[in-house]
């Protein structure tokens, strides 16, 4: 049997400061317990790579954060060999790390490279030093570049930038700005991902914004939207992604797997698998002690009498349960089995953030039917709007429709 | 204690309610009435047990008349049989409170030593005289800082014109000198009359619906006498049923007994399926040997109100149809009937007896069976007179015949009265001025009081009238009404255009002449109510082809662009859910999605 392919994402919850901005799951944290993560990370990996070596190969690896980068170089070394040792790694295999400019020197950067990592996904945000500071951001621009520069030196060419636009106080000059200094960078960039602010509750931003008052209005935020767009095609980027843009070849083929609905597992504090049922680590849920992966096998059960072929897994996410966590089944925050209906609303609302959209034969394949019986009617009133078109098989949304893609995509989600 | 009813003459009993402005410690006298004469005590008492429902206890108002028996040894030692009868408290139930008042042969005026008289008051006190009440007054409220007794009391004798000099002062909150009132009650409130071996004419005042007993009567026996077995026959609707039970009211329980008899006041079962059968103000009588003639003053009571009722959930349509049907079932007054609406697919067209009414309903509907509705612009009822002669009640916008038909409409008139300080005397004609109040007079009742007349037309009083006036008088003003009759008047229809599509549910009459203002105002607060969409929503007023206004819905440019990080797509996919958990309390009308309390737009057209 040939083996599937599988991404794998490596969660690493530390950072130096938390950013103004951030509700991920992350905070900063001492050398020792660094370490004890480092160890239990380990031990789960070489537990799933028992139950899942046999029938997975794994073709992307994706470090994120957090920020991965305030491991030493010895430990984003030891997971990545404990990595390879546990399952079978393709010579190919896209491996990124992502990396704090505040976090990385030239001698981590040739650890990583060594190890294996191949792509870096460098955090910047803004090139423009006041708003790095009122983000919390530990760096300044001048910093980025010297990590930009020994990131190159160490071997590193395939290197994305992050940035957020929508910032307050942030205007469409203000961006044109960074853009040029992030795109006229040596060499350039291969990648880039610019989002849009998104004030999140509970973080020190939402306090501040959470009103909206200071942020940058709807026009003004659709202008950026429209600046990053226009520029990056004028670079020769391929904007592949609502958010995201890449040099021919250069898409990241780990974030596409989440687009695409293909397989990926994700290990460490919190993170986040999409498996099917047959994967292996499933099935060795069941006899286990804790109450939530019990409840959980339950539910498993009583769908998958319904036609769940896949399965939403999330590991623990407090630190002193993750640590102690033994088995395979111990790990589980929640284990969601995903039914037909909904595999076939996420393959939807997933395909439709790439610009290629949704191919009718990958989606007859994978549910049996053509995308117009069953949305027919949504795809009829959007691409008569003028925000989606359907053309040569393929359904995607235009410029239009990717800058109100949420109104769309609601309505891709079926009546129960 | 056990009193055989049968055996206690005439002259020991008391039929009597209390009649006040609403606040002024009605219902509060009436539990210490309860308290004190020894049918509970205080431990058993829940607060106020004359408003049974829920809703009655919240916004302190009675809705549905309620009686109580109780016994008082009075200081020459004998026991009196004290029947209160509690009457509802608001102008849209003006019939059950005459009904009520009719059964009683006296009524206590409790007036608040601090407030003193108000619009309510007077209004009460007037309709307690129509029915030859005698009534005695009450000064309650006397512990609070600003009370005035005595400029109340004389304030009593100036307007009232009744003997207030040794009227009991008491607090009924807390319980001083309720006795007074219990003595005043023994003393001032004549014992009835009326022949026990006359035919039967028993007087209906109310009427509850038991699942298990059927419906069960409130009535006072006026001649005559009832007992179980007797053929009762309704002198108005023809209903003809065998009593199966008679009784009379405990607190909160019915008890039964062997027959009422003229004076008393009680209960009657005899399985009657429909409160329909037993209309407030029937006469009852029996069909063996029935009464000459009914008792005066029997009407028929018509809604006032007409407003569309739809499930918020279309499935839940049936569901609707069951509950306005057990609600009628306990109210007679409650009409429906089956329509449609293209925006808002399958409903009722309900009529009321006026807004609280109205509210009453739907909040029970709400409440009591879980539904989740739609509610569309209340209206009058209008009278249509067509070319051709004929004359049609129109209760349903949608329903207006095209105006080269019609010949000219006429609306419901009122007559107010309202009482206010000379402050706002002003600021509450300016208000009757806006609402097209015809100004009939104004006398002042005291140094700084004055009592303002006016025929206003319903229509302009249902939605806002009483809050607005409110609000401009900072609270210094009441208000009473009565329906005075139907006049001839500019009407039209207003229609509302949503992306060039006329939403029926949204139509409303309107006064000619306001038809541009209320139009604009239409479409400024639809403007507010209707979420930006992905394409620009013209929102239009029209009379007839002609377009009196318009705003613009701006099309929905950007949303933000959620991440998907570490894999974690079920937070969007929770997002999204909640999207469309939106996009499914909107009504869709066209392809224009409209949330479900835009209908009730017209309501909050006076606001700010």
């Amino acid at each position: 049997m040939e083996a599937r392919k599988l991404g794998l994402y490596l969660h690493i919850p530390f950072c130096v400061r938390k950013c103004n901005y951030c509700d991920f799951l992350s905070a900063p944290s001492d050398e020792e317990s660094r370490s004890v993560y480092v160890n239990a990370l380990c031990h789960q990996i070489r537990e799933a790579g028992a139950k899942m070596k046999s029938s997975y190969a794994v073709d992307t690896i994706f470090f994120g954060g957090g920020t991965p980068s305030i491991l030493t170089g010895e430990q984003l070394a030891q997971i990545l060999g404990e990595m390879k040792a546990s399952f079978l790694v393709a010579e190919d295999a896209e491996i990124t790390i992502e990396c704090n400019p505040g976090t990385a020197d030239c001698r981590k950067l040739k650890q990583l490279r060594q190890a294996g990592f191949n792509r870096l996904s460098i955090g910047l945000q803004t090139a423009d030093n006041d708003q790095l500071k009122l983000l919390g951001r530990i760096h300044t621009w001048e910093q980025f570049c010297r990590i930009w520069e020994e990131a190159a030196e160490a071997g590193f060419t395939n290197c994305s930038v992050d940035l957020i636009s929508a910032l307050p106080g942030q205007t469409v000059e203000s961006l044109r700005q960074t853009l040029n200094q992030v795109l006229t960078l040596t060499p350039p960039p291969a990648h880039l991902s610019a989002y849009s602010l998104i004030v999140e509750e509970g973080t020190p931003f939402f306090e501040r914004y959470g009103d909206g008052n200071g942020l940058p209005d709807e026009e003004e935020t659709l202008a950026m939207d429209r600046l990053i767009w226009s520029v990056m095609e004028e670079w020769g980027y391929e904007r592949y992604e609502i958010s995201n843009y890449a040099k021919p070849g250069c898409a990241s083929r780990h974030n596409r797997k989440y687009w695409d609905c293909d397989e990926y597992l994700g290990l460490g504090l919190g993170a986040s698998s999409y498996l099917r049922s047959d994967c292996g680590l499933c099935q060795s849920v069941q006899g286990t002690e804790t109450e939530a992966t019990e409840n959980a096998a339950v539910s498993l059960q009583n769908r998958e009498k319904e036609d769940s072929r896949y399965v939403r897994l999330k590991c623990r996410s407090g630190l002193t349960a993750y640590w102690n966590q033994k088995e395979v089944g111990s790990w589980w925050e929640e284990i969601l089995p995903v039914t037909k209906k909904e595999e076939m609303e996420e393959y939807m609302f997933l395909g439709l953030r790439k610009t290629e959209g949704i191919a009718a034969d990958a989606f007859e394949q994978r549910f049996g039917c053509p995308p117009e019986e069953i949305y027919g009617t949504v795809m009829d009133k959007y691409i008569g709007l003028g925000l989606m078109v359907w053309e040569r098989n393929r359904l995607f949304l235009t410029q239009a429709g990717m800058e109100v893609s949420n109104q769309i995509m609601a309505d891709f989600l079926l009546d129960s | 204690m056990v009193v055989f009813i049968n055996q206690l003459d005439q002259s020991k009993i008391r039929n009597f309610c209390i009649i006040a402005h609403i606040d002024h410690g009605k219902s509060t006298l009436a539990d210490r009435i309860i308290e004190h004469t020894g049918l509970l005590t205080s431990r058993e008492m829940q607060e106020q047990i004359l408003d049974n429902m829920d809703l009655e206890r919240e916004r302190g108002i009675t809705i549905k008349s309620q009686a109580v028996r109780t016994i008082y040894r009075a200081k020459d030692g004998q026991e009196y049989i004290f029947n209160l009868i509690d009457t509802p408290g608001h102008v849209d139930f003006n019939y059950e409170v005459s009904r009520s008042l009719a059964a009683c042969d006296g009524a206590i005026l409790v007036v608040d030593a601090a407030q003193g008289i108000e619009a309510q008051t007077l209004a009460n006190v007037y309709l307690a005289l129509d029915h030859d009440l005698d009534v005695f007054p009450v000064i309650n409220k006397i512990d609070l800082p600003s009370a005035e007794p005595d400029r109340v009391a004389a304030e009593i004798e100036d307007i009232i014109g009744l003997e207030a000099e040794d009227a009991p002062r008491i607090s009924a909150k807390n319980g001083i000198n309720i006795e007074d009132v219990l003595e005043a009650v023994v003393e001032k409130v004549p014992a009835p009359k009326g022949d026990p071996s006359a035919p039967l004419k028993a007087l209906i005042f109310d009427s509850v619906y038991d699942s298990y007993k059927g419906v069960i009567i409130f009535c006072r026996i006026m001649e005559g006498s009832v007992r179980k077995g007797t053929q009762i026959r309704m002198m108005a609707t023809g209903a003809c049923e065998q009593v199966v039970e008679v009784g009379y009211f405990g607190a909160g329980q019915f008890i039964p007994c062997e027959e009422l008899s003229a004076g008393m006041v009680g209960y009657i079962t005899a399985s009657i399926k429909n409160v329909r059968d037993t209309r407030v103000g029937d006469t009852i009588t029996d069909n063996e040997k029935p009464a000459a003639e009914p008792l005066p003053g029997y009407k028929k009571v018509l809604p006032m109100v007409y407003c569309g009722l739809y499930p918020a959930d279309g499935a839940k349509y049936g569901d609707l149809r069951d509950a306005l049907e057990k609600l009628q079932l306990n109210d007679a007054a409650l009409q429906y009937e089956p329509e449609t609406s293209a925006a808002l697919g399958f409903g009722f067209r309900c009529g009321f007896l006026g807004l609280l009414h109205l509210e009453i309903i739907q909040e029970r509907l709400e409440r009591e069976y879980n539904l989740d509705l739609v509610t569309t612009a209340p209206g009058v009822v209008y009278h249509i007179y067509k070319q051709d002669g004929t004359m049609m009640e129109l209760t349903n916008p949608s329903n207006m015949p095209d105006p080269s038909e019609i010949e000219h409409m006429e609306e419901p008139m009122v007559s107010a009265q309202i009482m206010v300080t000379s402050t706002y005397i002003g600021a509450i004609m300016d208000l009757c001025q806006e609402r097209r109040g015809v100004y009939l007079g104004m006398e002042y009742i005291e140094e700084g009081r004055a009592l303002l007349r006016y025929d206003l037309p319903l229509n302009e009083i249902i939605y806002d009238f009483f809050d607005a006036l409110k609000s401009r008088s900072r609270g210094y003003a009441s208000f009473d009404y009565e329906l005075k009759g139907y006049v001839p008047s500019e009407l039209v229809k207003l229609d509302i255009l949503v992306n060039r599509e006329q939403v029926d549910a949204l139509s409303f009459i309107v006064f000619a002449e306001s038809a541009y203002e209320r139009g604009r105002k239409m479409c400024e607060k639809l403007k507010e109510e209707i979420p930006r969409q992905l394409f620009e929503i013209p929102i239009q007023a029209a009379i007839g082809s002609k377009i009196i206004a318009r705003e613009t819905v701006k099309a929905m440019r950007k949303d933000v662009l959620a991440k998907c990080y570490g894999g974690d797509i079920t937070r969007k996919k929770k997002l999204l859910e909640k999207q469309k958990e939106g996009k499914k309390r909107m009504r869709m009308v066209g392809n224009v999605e409209i949330p479900q309390k835009a209908f009730m737009s017209v309501l909050k057209l006076d606001e700010d």
